[in-house]
Formats: C-alpha cells, sequence, structure tokens
C-alpha cells in the first residue's frame, strides 16, 4: 500500500524526526456547518478531546449547500468515509437547510450501497454546539466505520494506475 | 486636554481595550448631548440593547460586574418552548457583542459615581481587577491547568468547582481568562511576619506539587525545615478552617514539604539565578536568620554579600540556642549550604566590633558610585547576653543563664550539674533548659517554674506537652523572691504566689501574694529571665539595653549605609521575625543603593493586607474532617518526640492540605505567572477609575435566583437543589452531564419539583412568572438525559402558569410524558431520610388527603429577586425600586426609569423570559434612541478604508502565516516546519511562522508583508475562523485588499489541542491543512460588500396601541412613519379597556397618544386602508395601499405589522341567547364611567359568576391568551368596590396572573372574591330555569356546586386578526398553527419577521398585555432604527447568484429559499435578490441546472481543497 497522504508533507532534509508509523489511518471529511457543528468541533478541541488525524473538516454555511457532487467527488478523489455534521433537527440557523441535507445523504447513501463502496462510509449527524463528546464519538464511529470497510476501493484504482504510469 | 475630559483615567487600567480612547470629542463639544449609551448589566438583555444601540449609530459602554457577557441565559441547558440549545443561540451574539467596534466591553466593573443630567451624564465607573491582561491572553488555559486552587464554581452554582484562575464557560466573552482574589489576605499569610505565602504553598502540596511548594515558602523562608521545627506558627492560629473543625497544619505541612525536598534532593528547585549581577557589595553581620535571609535576597537580587560570622558556623541562635533534638544539625547545614550556594562568602570567626569600617570611604557622605569595600552593612548579631533577674542569692553557685547552658550543650560540652534542676522562666529557652536539663544522664528532677498559671504560658502547646511528657514538673503562678544558698552553694528557691501577670490590656503587669510563700528545693537552678544585646562600641546609637535604635520601616541605623535588625534591634523575638527583619532591610539595602524613594516589594500587594474572613455560609458545605493529629503517629514514643515524622506520608499530606478553605481565592503560588507564554498574568494589578460620559443609561442587570428555602431543606439537606442548579447538572457542558445526587453521586430515579417555593409565599407577594415553564422545560430535559432508562417526576404546584406564546403545547407535550405528574398541591413539609438522605414530602391531595412520597433529589423553584448589588447601583442613579425591589416603572413606560433619561429592561423590570427581556432590550434601546436622535452617529465610528486594489487580473501572489499560538499549537505541531512547506507551494510568494499572529503588532508585520511582496491572497493557519476571521479581514482591508481574498485554516481546535499525542501526524496534517487553505486561495475572487440605499421611512401596519407606539417612538427618531389603519379610527382593542388593574384610566392614555399620533408630523395616517401588495427588500419597500377603492404606491425602508387581535366571541354557556351572559370584554364596557351593568342595577347582593378559558386551552384553539385572568381579576375587583356586597365567584382552571399582577388575585381573594376550579374534562354546564342562570360546577372537594348568578361572564380569550392570513401572503411571512405571525426566531428575535426589514408587534405576535404591548412596539421600533438610521445598508457579499444562461426557470430555488430571495424576472429567469439572501447556499445545492452558485463557496474552490487533500498520496 502506498505511503499515508500525510507522510509526504514530513519529507525533505531538513524534516523533524518523528516516528514513523505506518499503520493505514482512513481519510475522513466531516463537511461541518458553520454554526453548531463547526462550534462543536471548536470545543472538542478546547476540551482537548481526542481522536485520529486522519480527519479533515470542511467549513461549510450550512449543511444545505452541501452538494451530492461534492460528496460524490470527495468518494470519487479518495475519502474513505464522509460525517455531515449538522445543527439538531429544528435548529437549523437556515430554518430546513439540515434537513434537506439528510434527505441528500440519505440518497447519496444509497447510491455508494448500489456501485458497492459502501453506504456506511457517509454519516449524517445533527448535533448542537455544545456536544463536543458527541461530535468525537460520531469521528471514532465513522472512522472505526471507515477501517471495517477498508480503504476506499477507488482510491487504490486510482493509485494503481499511477503506479502503472510511473 | 479635550479627551481627558470625556475619558478621564486614574491609576493603571492595563485591562481596559484599546477602543475606549477613539472619540470624536469635537462633536461633544458642539452638542452638549452626547450620543453614547451606558448599559448596565451584560445579560441578554444588555446585548441585545447594546447591539441594537451600536447597530442605529451610537456609542454603547457594557458594563458587566462579573467576568464575562452573556449572564443567566449562559448557564441554562435550553430554552422553553422550542428547547433550543441556550448557548448555541447565545454565542453568536456574545461574538457580535465583542466584534462591534462601537460597543465597549468593560467587566468586572460597577459604576461609582453618577452625576449630570438627561442628554449629559457623568459616570465614574470601577474597574477592578481582572489580574490577566486582556490584550494578550488568547485564553488557551495554560495558567487553569497550574492552578492548584479549586473553588465552588459560581456559573455551575457552586455543583462543581473551577480554578482561581478561569474562564466561566468556553464561549466567554471577552475570551479571556481572569483571576480571582479575595478582597483581603488569606489570614494565613497576612498573620506570618515573614510573609510566607502560606495558603499558595499548602495549595501547591495538595495538588502534590511539592518542589514548587518548597521554592514558594523559600521566597520568604529561606529555611524552610528549620523554621517548621521552631516556628511558633502565627499563620495556624487565624485559620478559618478553626471554625470547622480545626485549623490546617500549616507548619507541619511546611515540614513536610522541606522534609520531601531533603529526602529527595533531585526535586530541590534551584534558585532563579538574578537578572544581572551587579558590581555592588553588601556586608552582612551575623549569620542567624535574620543574617542569612537578608543575605539571600540581596544575593538573588544580584548584589554581591559577605557574611561576617563571630562564631565558628552560621546558624546564630538556631544553632546555639536550639537544642539538636529540636533543630538537626543536618538541616540546618543543609538549608544554610543551599542559600550559600548563592555565590555568598562567608567569614566564620569573624567578629565585627565597629560595623562602620566596612564602609567603603564615601558611602557616608552619600557616595554611591562602585569602589572597592562595602556599599551597605546590615548588622543582625542578636541578642547572646544572659540577663539576671536581680534576686537575693542569684550569685550563688548552681545558678546559671538559661543561654550559657544551651550554648554549652549545643558545642557539644556536657554542663556541669546537679541532680535537682529548677528552670524560671517562661519562654521556649526555659522549656528548652528544662528539656536539656532532662536529658542529662546525672539529672534525678527537673522543674520549671513560671509567673504564669496553668493555661496561660506563651509557649507552643504541643512542645509544653511534650515536655511534660519527657517529666518536666511545672510549677505554675511563682515568682522567686530569693535563691536560697548553703555553703556558697545554691540548695533550693523561695516563691511567692503570682495572683495574676496581665493586666486588663493584657500588658506584663505581675500581681503577687507575698504571703503565700513556697519553696522548691534544687541543685542548679536554670534563670532564662532575659537576654541583653552585646553591642556597646559598636558605634551605632543604641536604645536603653543595648538594642540598636533602626528605623522602623527601612531599619536604617544612625550611620548612613548601615541598616540593623533582627534581635539586635527587636531583642528576643522569634525566627520569624528575624526573617521579616532580614526582608525589609535587603528591600531598604537595594532602594539605599540605587538610590531611590521608594521600596521595591519583594511580595505581592493586594487592595488590602487585612485577613479576610469567610462567611458561615460558606463555611457550612464542607465536609468535617478533622485535623491529622500528629500525636497518633507518634503513640508510645515518650522521650524524644521528633519533629520528622508529623504528616507520616505523602497521601496524609495532600489529604491534610486539601482542608485549606482557599480564604484568598487565588493562592498566589504564581504557578500561573510562569505557566503563561504571553506573559499575561499580573498579580499586582490595582482596581482602576474610569469617567465616561453618556446621554443615556439603560438598566438591565437582571435577576439572580432567590435562596432556598430553609423549611425546605436549602442549605440542609444535599439532595436538595435550586432550579439554576439541577440546570447546571442537565447541561451538556456542566460538571456533571447527568443527574447525580450531590449527597451521594448515585443517579437520581424519583425526582420532585416545588413550585413557588418562594417568589409567591414567602419574601413576596409576585409571581416570578418563568418558574412553570422552566420546571417543564427541565423535567422533559431530564427524562431525555435518562436515554430511556427509569426516571419519575412529580411536579407539585397550584398552578401551571404556562402563557407565552406555544407555551401551553409545550406544558401538553410534559403533561402526556407518563412519567411526569403534575400534583396540585404545596407540600406541608420536606424532610430528609437519615440514612438514605432521601427525601420525604408531605402535601394534602386535592381531594384532602394527607399524603406523603419519597424521592432521590428535590428541585425547587424559588423564583427571581434583585439583588443587593443591583438595588445598590439603582439606589446610586437614583432610581425608585417598588416595594419588591424591582425598578418601579409604570404600565403605559414600562420601559422608563423614575429618573428622566434612564430606561430599564429584563427581568429588572418584572420577572420574565428571555423574549420579553429581549423584546424590552431592543424597546429600551428605542427609547434611549428617541433621547439622543439629535446626536446619533457623532461618537459611532464608520471606519474607512484604503481604495481596494483591483488584483482580478493578477495572478495568485499568497502569503502564509503560521501561528505558534504561544506553545497551544506549537508544542505538538512543528510550525516552523510547516512554514517552510508552505514556502514551498505553488503560488505562495511568502510564509512565516508568528509567536502570535492576531496580535496588534502581527497585524502591522502583515501589511508591511503584503506591500513589500505584493500579495493579493492571505492564508492564516492559527485558531478558529468564528473568532479571528474579522480581524484578519480588517487587515486585508486596511492593505486595499479585498476581505474575501483571504482563508482561515483552524490548525488549533482542529489540529494541536486534538492531536496532541501525536506530534508527527498533528504536524503532517497541519501542512495539508495549509496545502488544502491555499489551494483554496488561489480559487479566491473578490467581490464587493452591497451598498443599498435606504428609504429611511416605515411603513405601519394597524393603528391600535402597537402601531401607535411604534410609530411614535419611531416618528421621534426623526424618520417618517404611515400608518395604516383597516378601521375609520384609531384605537384598536384599546378603545374597549377602561382601566389596567392598577386602576390607570386606560381611554384618557388612548386619547392622548391619538392626539400625539396624528399631531405628529412625521406621522401620515392611513384610516380605513389596506396594504395590497409590496415589494422590493430591506431598506427598499414599495407597497400599494388601498383606501376606500383607491391605491396609492408608497416607498418605505421597514414594514412593522400591528394587525392586533379581537376578543373571541363564543356560542357557548348561552352567550347570544340569554342578555345575563357576556364577555370579559362586554361587561368593560358596561362599566364604563362609573356604570354597572344592567343586569347589577339596583341590586346590592347581587351573584356574579366568571368563567376562564371559554373556548381557549381546548382541541380548537390550544393556547392560553395570557390576559384574561387579569382582566377577570380586575373586572372583579371593580365590581366589588362598586358593589361591595355582591358575590363574586371566578370558576378557573389555573389562575394565571403573572408577575406583579399575582398580588391583584390575593387580594381579589382577601375582598372575599372565590375562585373555584373546574376541570378541563368537566366544564361547568349553565342552563336557564324561567329566564334564571343555573350553573353546576363539579367540584373536587366539596362535591358540585350550584350557582344562580344574576350576571354570568365569560373570558372567551383572544382570537388573531382576521386578516392575518391575507397579510401573511402579501409579505412573505409565516403564521402560526393558531394564525398569529410567526417572529424570526421565538428567543433571540421576538420581534422580527423571517424577513429582513419586517416586525412585528402586539397582539398580531401573541395575546398579550398593554405593558408587554407597548414594549414590544418600542421594539419593533428599535429593530427597525437600525435598518432606517443607515443611509446606505452594507450587505454581505456571500450571496447567490444564477447564471441565466444554465437557469431553466423551474422555481426550485424560489420553493427552497427560507427567505424569499429568488424571483423569477421578466426575461423568465431566476434572480436572487442580494439583500435578501442570508448566503446558506440551500439554492445552489437544490438546483437542477447547477445554474446557481454562492460567492465564496463556489464548486470551483471546494473541489480544489478536495483535490489537494487527495494530491499525490491519495
Amino acid at each position: 500500500m502506498k505511503q499515508l497522504n500525510h507522510r509526504r508533507n514530513m519529507e525533505g532534509p531538513d524534516a523533524p524526526e518523528f516516528s514513523a508509523d505506518s499503520r493505514w489511518e482512513p481519510e475522513i471529511i466531516a463537511f461541518c456547518c458553520d454554526y453548531c457543528a463547526y462550534s462543536a468541533a471548536a470545543l472538542a478541541g478546547s476540551n482537548r478531546m481526542q481522536y485520529p488525524a486522519g480527519v479533515r473538516i470542511i467549513h461549510t454555511p450550512c449543511t444545505g449547500k452541501i452538494e451530492t457532487e461534492h460528496i460524490l467527488g470527495a468518494f470519487e478523489k479518495g475519502a474513505d468515509g464522509i460525517l455531515v455534521v449538522g445543527c439538531l433537527e429544528g435548529g437549523c440557523h437556515f430554518v430546513e437547510g439540515n434537513l434537506r441535507a439528510r434527505r441528500r445523504a440519505d440518497r447519496v447513501c444509497a447510491i455508494l450501497d448500489e456501485i458497492g463502496l459502501g453506504g456506511g462510509r457517509l454519516k449524517m449527524v445533527n448535533l448542537s454546539d455544545s456536544m463536543a463528546s458527541e461530535f468525537v464519538q460520531e469521528i471514532l464511529e465513522i472512522v472505526e466505520k471507515a477501517k471495517a470497510l477498508g480503504p476506499n476501493p477507488l482510491k487504490l484504482s486510482k493509485q494503481s494506475e499511477s503506479a502503472g504510469s510511473l | 486636554m479635550q479627551r481627558q475630559k470625556h475619558c478621564k483615567r486614574a491609576g493603571e487600567t492595563p485591562a481596559l481595550p484599546a477602543k475606549l480612547k477613539n472619540f470624536n470629542m469635537e462633536k461633544i463639544q458642539q452638542t452638549e448631548t452626547i450620543g453614547a449609551v451606558l448599559v448596565c448589566g451584560a445579560g441578554i438583555a444588555g446585548i441585545q440593547a447594546s447591539l441594537d444601540l451600536a447597530e442605529s449609530g451610537f456609542k454603547v459602554y457594557l458594563l458587566e460586574p462579573t467576568a464575562a457577557i452573556g449572564g443567566h441565559m449562559a448557564q441554562l441547558d435550553k430554552t422553553y418552548p422550542t428547547d433550543d440549545c441556550a448557548m448555541c443561540i447565545l454565542s453568536p451574539r456574545l461574538v457580535e457583542c465583542a466584534r462591534n467596534r462601537n460597543i465597549e466591553i468593560i467587566t468586572l466593573a460597577d459604576i461609582e459615581e453618577f452625576s449630570g443630567r438627561p442628554g449629559h451624564f457623568k459616570v465614574k465607573i470601577r474597574q477592578n481587577p481582572r489580574y490577566i491582561d486582556i490584550k494578550k491572553c488568547d485564553a488557551c488555559g495554560d495558567c487553569a491547568q497550574v492552578c492548584p486552587v479549586d473553588i465552588p464554581s459560581e456559573f455551575d452554582c457552586g455543583i462543581g468547582t473551577r480554578k482561581a484562575v478561569f474562564r466561566p464557560y468556553p464561549q466567554a466573552i471577552p475570551n479571556v481568562f481572569s483571576i480571582s482574589k479575595s478582597a483581603g489576605q488569606a489570614p494565613c499569610k497576612s498573620y506570618c511576619p515573614a510573609g510566607v505565602n502560606v495558603q499558595g504553598f499548602i495549595a501547591l502540596a495538595a495538588a502534590g506539587k511539592f518542589s514548587e511548594a518548597y521554592e514558594l515558602i523559600r521566597q520568604r523562608c529561606p529555611l524552610p525545615a528549620v523554621s517548621a521545627r521552631i516556628c511558633p506558627h502565627p499563620c495556624e492560629s487565624k485559620c478559618n478552617r478553626s471554625e470547622i473543625d480545626a485549623a490546617v497544619s500549616a507548619c507541619d505541612l511546611e515540614g513536610f514539604v522541606a522534609d520531601h525536598i531533603h529526602k529527595n534532593p533531585d526535586k530541590y528547585p534551584a534558585f532563579a539565578q538574578p537578572a544581572a549581577k551587579l558590581d555592588r557589595k553588601i556586608a552582612v553581620i551575623g549569620g542567624g536568620p535574620a543574617g542569612l535571609t537578608a543575605a539571600a535576597d540581596l544575593a538573588c537580587m544580584g548584589y554581591q554579600v559577605t557574611i561576617f560570622e563571630a562564631k565558628p558556623d552560621l546558624g546564630g541562635m538556631l544553632r546555639y540556642g536550639i537544642p539538636d533534638y529540636r533543630l538537626p544539625r543536618k538541616i540546618l547545614d543543609e538549608e544554610i549550604r543551599c542559600i550559600l550556594q548563592l555565590g555568598i562568602e562567608v567569614k566564620t570567626d569573624s567578629p565585627i566590633t565597629k560595623p562602620a569600617d566596612l564602609l567603603r570611604p564615601g558611602v557616608k557622605n552619600g557616595d554611591t558610585s562602585p569602589r572597592p569595600g562595602f556599599d551597605a552593612v546590615f548588622v543582625a548579631t542578636g541578642a547572646w547576653l544572659g540577663r539576671k533577674p536581680g534576686i537575693p542569692g542569684d550569685d550563688a553557685s548552681g545558678v546559671r543563664e538559661g543561654l550559657d547552658f544551651l550554648y554549652e550543650i549545643n558545642t557539644g560540652k556536657t554542663p556541669e550539674i546537679g541532680p535537682r534542676v529548677l528552670v524560671i522562666g517562661n519562654t521556649d529557652l526555659a522549656l528548652d533548659a528544662a528539656r536539656c536539663a532532662r536529658r542529662l544522664p546525672d539529672v534525678k528532677s527537673v522543674s520549671l517554674a513560671c509567673l504564669e498559671g496553668a493555661g496561660e504560658l506563651r509557649v507552643d502547646p504541643r512542645r509544653l506537652a511534650e515536655a511534660v511528657e519527657e517529666g518536666v514538673d511545672f510549677r505554675y503562678g511563682l515568682g522567686p523572691t530569693r535563691i536560697e544558698a548553703a555553703s556558697g552553694k545554691a540548695i533550693g528557691v523561695t516563691f511567692r504566689a503570682c495572683t495574676s501577670v496581665f493586666d486588663e490590656f493584657k500588658r506584663f503587669d505581675p500581681l503577687f501574694d507575698d504571703s503565700a510563700t513556697s519553696s522548691i528545693p534544687a541543685d542548679t537552678v536554670i534563670l532564662t529571665s532575659g537576654r541583653a544585646v552585646n553591642l556597646l562600641r559598636s558605634g551605632l546609637e543604641t536604645r536603653p539595653g543595648g538594642r540598636i535604635l533602626a528605623d522602623q520601616d527601612t531599619l536604617a541605623t544612625s550611620i548612613k549605609g548601615i541598616f540593623a535588625g533582627g534581635d539586635a534591634v527587636l531583642g528576643p523575638a522569634s525566627m520569624v521575625d528575624a526573617m521579616a527583619q532580614g526582608h525589609r532591610a535587603a528591600e531598604s539595602i537595594d532602594a539605599f543603593i540605587r538610590g531611590a524613594a521608594s521600596i521595591r516589594s519583594t511580595s505581592v500587594s493586594r487592595a488590602s493586607n487585612a485577613a479576610s474572613t469567610i462567611s458561615s455560609a460558606k463555611l457550612a458545605p464542607r465536609p468535617k474532617n478533622s485535623r491529622f493529629e500528629i500525636r497518633d503517629s507518634r503513640s508510645g514514643e515518650k522521650r524524644s518526640p521528633n519533629l520528622e515524622s508529623r504528616i507520616s506520608n505523602l497521601e496524609s499530606a495532600i489529604a491534610e492540605a486539601r482542608r485549606c478553605l482557599a480564604c484568598g481565592l487565588c493562592s498566589e503560588c504564581m504557578q500561573c505567572v510562569k505557566a503563561c507564554s504571553a506573559g499575561a498574568v499580573l498579580h499586582d494589578q490595582q482596581p482602576a477609575t474610569v469617567e465616561i460620559e453618556v446621554g443615556s443609561v439603560i438598566l438591565a442587570p437582571g435577576f439572580e435566583e432567590s435562596p432556598l428555602s430553609e423549611d425546605f431543606g436549602g442549605g440542609r439537606y444535599a439532595n436538595v437543589l435550586s432550579s439554576l442548579q439541577f440546570e447546571r447538572m442537565l447541561s451538556a457542558s456542566g460538571p456533571a452531564g447527568r443527574i447525580r445526587r450531590p449527597s451521594d453521586g448515585v443517579e437520581a430515579k424519583r425526582i420532585a419539583f416545588i413550585q413557588c417555593v418562594r417568589g409567591r409565599d414567602a419574601a413576596g407577594d409576585y409571581c416570578s412568572s418563568i418558574c412553570c415553564m422552566n420546571t417543564a422545560k427541565e423535567a422533559l430535559a431530564a427524562l431525555e438525559h435518562m436515554d430511556g432508562g427509569q426516571l419519575d417526576i412529580t411536579i407539585f404546584g397550584r398552578e401551571v402558569k404556562a402563557v407565552g406564546k406555544d407555551f401551553d403545547r409545550y406544558i401538553d407535550r410534559v403533561r402526556s410524558e407518563k412519567n411526569v405528574s403534575y400534583i396540585r398541591a404545596f407540600p406541608s413539609r420536606l424532610q430528609e431520610a437519615a440514612q438514605t438522605r432521601n427525601l420525604k414530602i408531605r402535601y394534602r391531595s386535592p381531594k384532602g388527603i394527607e399524603q406523603e412520597q419519597e424521592f432521590d433529589l428535590v428541585v425547587l423553584g424559588s423564583g427571581l429577586q434583585v439583588s443587593a448589588g443591583v438595588k445598590q447601583m439603582a439606589a446610586q442613579l437614583g432610581v425608585q425600586l417598588n416595594p419588591f425591589g424591582f425598578v418601579q416603572t409604570g404600565r403605559f413606560s414600562p420601559l422608563t426609569a423614575s429618573q428622566p433619561g434612564i430606561y430599564v429592561a429584563g427581568a429588572f423590570q418584572e420577572p420574565k423570559d428571555i423574549p420579553e427581556s429581549v423584546a424590552q432590550a431592543s424597546g429600551a434601546a428605542a427609547c434611549a434612541m428617541g433621547q439622543l436622535t439629535t446626536v446619533r452617529g457623532t461618537l459611532a465610528q464608520r471606519h474607512e478604508y484604503p481604495w481596494e486594489r483591483d488584483v482580478a487580473d493578477e495572478p495568485p501572489r499568497i502569503g502564509v502565516f503560521v501561528c505558534h499560538c504561544g506553545h497551544n499549537i506549537a508544542s505538538v505541531v512543528d510550525v516552523e516546519w510547516v512554514a517552510r512547506k508552505a514556502a514551498k507551494m505553488a503560488d505562495v510568494y511568502y510564509a512565516e511562522a508568528n509567536m502570535y499572529t492576531c496580535s496588534d503588532s502581527n497585524q502591522q508585520h502583515i501589511k508591511a508583508m503584503i506591500r513589500k511582496h505584493r500579495l493579493n491572497r492571505l492564508v492564516v493557519a492559527s485558531c478558529s475562523s468564528r473568532t479571528h476571521e474579522v480581524l484578519f479581514q480588517e487587515t486585508l482591508r486596511e492593505s486595499a485588499l479585498n476581505q474575501y481574498l483571504f482563508v482561515m485554516t483552524n490548525i488549533r481546535d482542529q489540529c494541536s489541542w486534538v492531536h496532541k499525542n501525536d506530534p508527527a501526524a498533528a504536524t503532517a496534517k497541519a501542512v495539508d491543512l495549509v496545502s488544502m487553505a491555499v489551494a483554496r486561495a488561489r480559487h479566491l475572487k473578490a467581490f464587493p460588500l452591497n451598498e443599498l440605499e435606504v428609504t429611511a421611512s416605515a411603513l405601519i401596519l394597524g393603528g391600535g396601541l402597537a402601531g401607535m407606539t411604534a410609530g411614535l417612538s419611531i416618528a421621534d427618531q426623526g424618520f417618517k412613519v404611515r400608518l395604516v389603519e383597516k378601521e375609520a379610527v384609531l384605537g384598536g382593542l384599546m378603545r374597549n379597556i377602561q382601566s389596567t388593574l392598577e386602576r390607570d384610566d386606560v381611554q384618557a392614555q388612548l386619547n392622548d397618544l391619538i392626539s400625539k399620533t396624528l399631531s405628529h408630523p412625521n406621522i401620515t395616517v392611513y384610516l380605513n386602508s389596506n396594504l395590497v401588495r409590496t415589494s422590493g427588500q430591506v431598506g427598499n419597500f414599495t407597497s400599494v395601499l388601498e383606501t376606500e377603492g383607491k391605491e396609492k404606491s408608497v416607498d418605505h425602508g421597514v414594514v412593522i405589522v400591528a394587525t392586533g387581535g379581537r376578543e373571541r366571541n363564543t356560542e357557548k354557556f348561552l352567550h347570544g341567547r340569554n342578555r345575563h351572559v357576556m364577555t370579559q370584554g362586554a361587561l368593560e364596557a358596561a362599566m364604563a364611567g362609573n356604570s354597572l351593568p344592567e343586569e347589577l342595577r339596583g341590586k346590592k347582593s347581587a351573584i356574579v359568576v366568571m368563567v376562564q378559558c371559554v373556548e381557549s386551552r381546548d382541541e380548537k384553539n390550544p393556547y392560553c391568551s395570557r390576559v384574561c385572568c387579569s382582566e377577570a381579576v380586575k373586572n372583579a375587583l371593580e365590581l366589588k368596590r362598586r358593589l361591595p356586597d355582591c358575590s363574586i365567584v371566578i370558576l378557573n382552571r389555573d389562575i394565571r396572573t403573572y408577575g406583579f399582577r399575582d398580588m391583584y388575585s390575593r387580594k381579589a381573594r382577601e375582598q372575599g372574591i372565590r375562585f373555584v376550579r373546574y376541570s378541563e374534562h368537566d366544564e361547568p354546564t349553565v342552563a336557564e330555569e324561567k329566564g334564571r342562570l343555573k350553573i353546576r360546577v363539579a367540584e373536587t372537594a366539596d362535591g358540585d356546586l350550584l350557582l344562580k348568578p344574576d350576571l354570568l361572564v365569560l373570558s372567551t380569550g383572544i382570537s388573531p386578526a382576521e386578516g392575518n392570513p391575507a397579510l401573511s401572503a402579501v409579505l412573505r411571512s409565516a403564521l402560526t398553527p393558531d394564525g398569529y405571525f410567526l417572529e424570526a426566531h421565538p428567543k433571540l428575535r421576538p420581534v422580527d419577521l423571517a424577513n429582513e426589514g419586517e416586525f412585528l408587534c402586539g397582539l398580531a405576535h401573541s395575546p398579550r398585555l398593554m405593558d408587554e404591548t407597548i414594549a414590544q412596539a418600542q421594539a419593533a421600533a428599535g429593530r427597525a432604527s437600525r435598518v432606517l438610521s443607515k443611509s446606505k445598508l452594507e450587505v454581505a457579499g456571500q450571496v447567490s447568484y444564477v447564471n441565466p444562461a444554465e437557469c431553466v426557470a423551474c422555481a426550485t430555488c424560489v420553493k427552497v429559499c427560507p427567505y424569499g430571495a429568488p424571483i423569477i424576472n421578466v426575461l423568465g429567469k431566476s434572480e436572487i435578490q442580494g439583500a435578501k439572501c442570508m448566503g446558506c447556499g440551500s439554492c445552489v445545492a437544490a438546483c437542477p441546472a447547477k445554474a446557481i452558485a454562492l460567492q465564496h463557496q463556489e464548486s470551483r474552490t471546494i473541489m480544489a481543497v478536495l483535490d489537494e487533500m487527495f494530491a499525490g498520496g491519495g
């Protein structure tokens, strides 16, 4: 298996020395709305709660803004799991954005199942901005889920393509 | 100087934000009226008022007595009736407040002086110290991590603890820490002569930080292990803990800490090296405790110190006066060795008789230039001469002087001594001599005789007990008269009885009884009566008796450059006194050499040095936990009680230290100072005074929870909580997170809520209005917490007052919960079960049966009250309070205080919930705006930015700034590496890492780099964009760049903090996050903030009380108003109301209002008119009005919906069929003037029955109309006044009079008006029999009730206006299921409609009373002024836009948008009206043709980020 994405950032003549850990960690995207979700993530930080470093948060005005194409695009590019985090139902700052996001996420899950990628790689959750521990819990769960499902096969095929072309 | 006038400062005010400086003083001079408002209290009401004012062109000072804004709302878990998370909705308001440049938040402040007149008040504000530099603190929390002091958290209402350095909650604004210190010192610290920070080292010991504790002790006591053994520890004498059980064993802890360090030399804290070695030499004469202390202090300051000691070894009296068993020599040697490590030179066996000889020539004449010789001398030679008492026979052989005796023993000699020893004296020296004698081999008996009676001896009782244990025979109350001798050898001593030692002033003045004599035989008599100083030829001036004369404060002697201290000055004193003198000498020698007038103190000073006392309330909740009994650990030891093992191990030391009550709050252990890499801790900060000038004041100081009733176990039973405490327990951010019983931590399974425990029945007649709903909310939240586990909730209360919008539905939800039962009863008793600490509640059921139930936890709804501090503030401002302590206002002017120019809002006005408080806040803001309308904009700033550079054609040139954030990021992430990697990324032209990228100086630096490298995009990798994005955007705008050419990536909250155990992964991720941000930056485009012209006029729909009040408020502010009324006259429902409960004349008020409205030059009234259609958006609406068939188009900037409501009609209860049945409205109309309804005229003893909730709170109208109970009580009282003999019965389901109105239902009861409850399932039945009414009520207690009234009055409630559905369609504003207009947010935007620029008030919102309508109308005016006051509206540029070429006009966007922003335009394409778009992007994701994009969030930027994330590696 090719080296983990983030290791490439640690190459160079003056790179800081760290012990190399070559275990595969899934690459997870958490789409977080600007209100509750982003704040819950920040609170997890100020409470120093720990979660795996393979998680990248992408900040979005509202979960209702997340386009189906972006979720599918992220999987196509290699995401092993995606979490869509919005405000609690009824608490969306844009009234119903999170409800539409939920419907959209359900549709994408179905597509993922259909194409064999696994609908479990995508999850939509609703959190309030003080639910930092729940946020971390969801992160840990999606990481576990992605680990159980194994690396995104689209990423593997992409890698073998690029390896072949070299 | 002009600035000085407006903003005077006294003293240092490091905590004040810089914003205070920015004033336009010339304008103030011209106008005299000040365009600034002081808002007192920064709860939700204060915050709302500030935001409205600041957004409408006024400068605001937001004053808050605590460390952060947010008030009680921040403490709430959820808010009813929507169950919104309180913090979620509050937090954005807090940030908005912090960011607004016209709001100056002044925390930890209160009003000191208040003067002036409306329009121009002068306010002196006392700024209490925060002890943290607000500008430097970045809220990393490192200080709290190291703080050893735990104190009960006020924010968590005492159910959790916090550190002495703290932030109330993570979202707190200002987002900085603060330190709490009590007004005075901890008594232990203040009673230590040497100033040892006793509380500090105990706190550190409690945290297991022994090394730090040792270091802290050593700052004021260079010989910790020594002093622990011999100090009389005055610190323990005033310990507050002794009020509970026994003082904390400070001395033993000191000993344990010191010994622990001695046993573990690797933990020995090295002395801090002096900042600079000074080329100045100091001589210290005498190596005792005073000399050593001074030498250590001076060496730490950098001086070169030489100690001259006459004896062979250092230590002075410690070595030669104290026996080895009390102070082991190896400990003394070790600690002296440590001090000498500071580089102190020692010359032993070097007696100095003339100190002046050591001085370098010239010093005495004031020449202080450095040259060979000593620059100053400290004389601390001690008091070594024994003094004989002068009694006959004291020259016999066998009579010895005590000190000589000890000196012999301590120098290893065996003194010649007889078998019977008698020691005479009352000091430690006598005790030591006796005990030493007892240890000598040939001694058979040792007696000690003293003047004092038993128990009067001023020595350590422990040492006394040890001496007794060792067999010293104490003879009390004896004064020696002669020493008997035979052949020159002592054989005994004759005594007379001493009857008292001290006079009434506790001065030494012994009285003797000469007749009572006795004698004690002795071979050796040891006298310890006193010591003198042997410095006869020193050349220094002395007092009689040989003590050196030295200045009390500076210790300067008669010779310049020579200082003296210790026993040589004081006479025999304790070691701790000697050390105190050593410190003082060092400080004044330093000042002398620096030539400074003032002495720099080596310890932290406080506002007051007095010892702080702790109130008994604070002492109460501590578990009793007796002091570690030292004797227990040494049982069996008889002869040589050794201090080595007082506290036996680490655990017992920590347990003992944890008994400390932290009286000083902060212990000043200085750990935070060391931990803070930003250097933000300022322990020496002092209070400061700021003077401001304002035109108006808004009081919104809020409430405090009333204390728990002691009858119901408040303060006595651990498992009885207040409502707020329970709320904190429920809160996700609270200390518990679960519902645990405080007594044992077990999860509660049975919870009881008892309502109205104080609010109505004890201290006041008023109802706190919020408790019923709050309890219901807490009950639901508690059930949610159980995740399906078993939890039973019982709510005891006589009534449920759910009077707000949608409240009854909420109560129905709670009632339908099978686990919640409402019991309509008020408990008679609450008792705690001794074993289980469960709580038994006894009550009488509605059927009259005594019952008892047991619960695990009880929550008391004790209601709200005004705090003492707020009452004091009101007095300072000359504001009148009502009998309950709330502010006095009128029902027609609910927001105006008795003092002109001062307005009020929130719970201080009357207990109320959040939306009503928020509405009042906006209303109070409108009142202030009306008063200050001529000076609007004079002090508010508008920032001018340079002309924006067009970068559209430039290739991206990105600058990357990576923040260390102190070590918050840098300790985990290798930020320098991240910056180096960033520099190599494509399009990055500059990258660097900074310590604090957000600091002011770095903003200047970033600007310089933008200029130097011609950067056109900026990436900052640091913390949260929520808090810091605007800051950097401002920097961009000031650098002539568009603010949207900026990306912030969070490598702290999302990287270093959450991956702190994996630096490699965190660093790699940080690089990744930066590269993703750079990828995004590459694709960013500039786009302008949209600016819209504003039509400064308002369209108000409805000419009733709400419409007219709002109209006048807006018109008074100078804006045009168009008031549209569908009827031919103004007044609406108010025309039917005669008086208020308080008997104010409503019609007079109405006439006044109508004439003001009609005559106001800014108001145009359109009678008989309706709104037909409206178009446009906030700032620019165009509406068409129809007046009697004619249409007219008007332009306006805002709309206010004030269309009112109507009294509901009914056919129930024979209404309309029997003329004796009428509505409350009809009754009131019939009582106009002084008349009576026809049915009652001439009848003296008429019977009137009123029925409440007719066609209300049922399936058809499932809401409470709020006003009916008050109306019924009002009409009943009025009837009773006019017909005193009539009988009135009010049939009701609950009596929902709330707030101060509740006292009128009590008054009604007192006047004999009967309240009879009926069940909602069993309504009264009305029949007509021979024209006479018969009412049957199924009553619970006494069976059925049959009434035959002369008049039946129905409270039918309020219905929404008929025109609401049509108007809702015209305005595109939703209605609630009940038919009222739906506000934008039920809690925080109560008078806004969802569409920007549209507002609502009065009955259009929900049923309400007149004062509430007035407040809401003023609120709508205040909110509207935010728009109307601006000549141009700046609209966020981040809006959606349509690519017309792609649009298929399917109108999906029109359906999806919650704000009505997209329209299908004349070209048949969708078009998004920028001003209405909120930038959520819902339309973007929904558009099937992908024709819509959201600015700044275009697909290309997101895809670029994803590409970057998976590039290469993925």
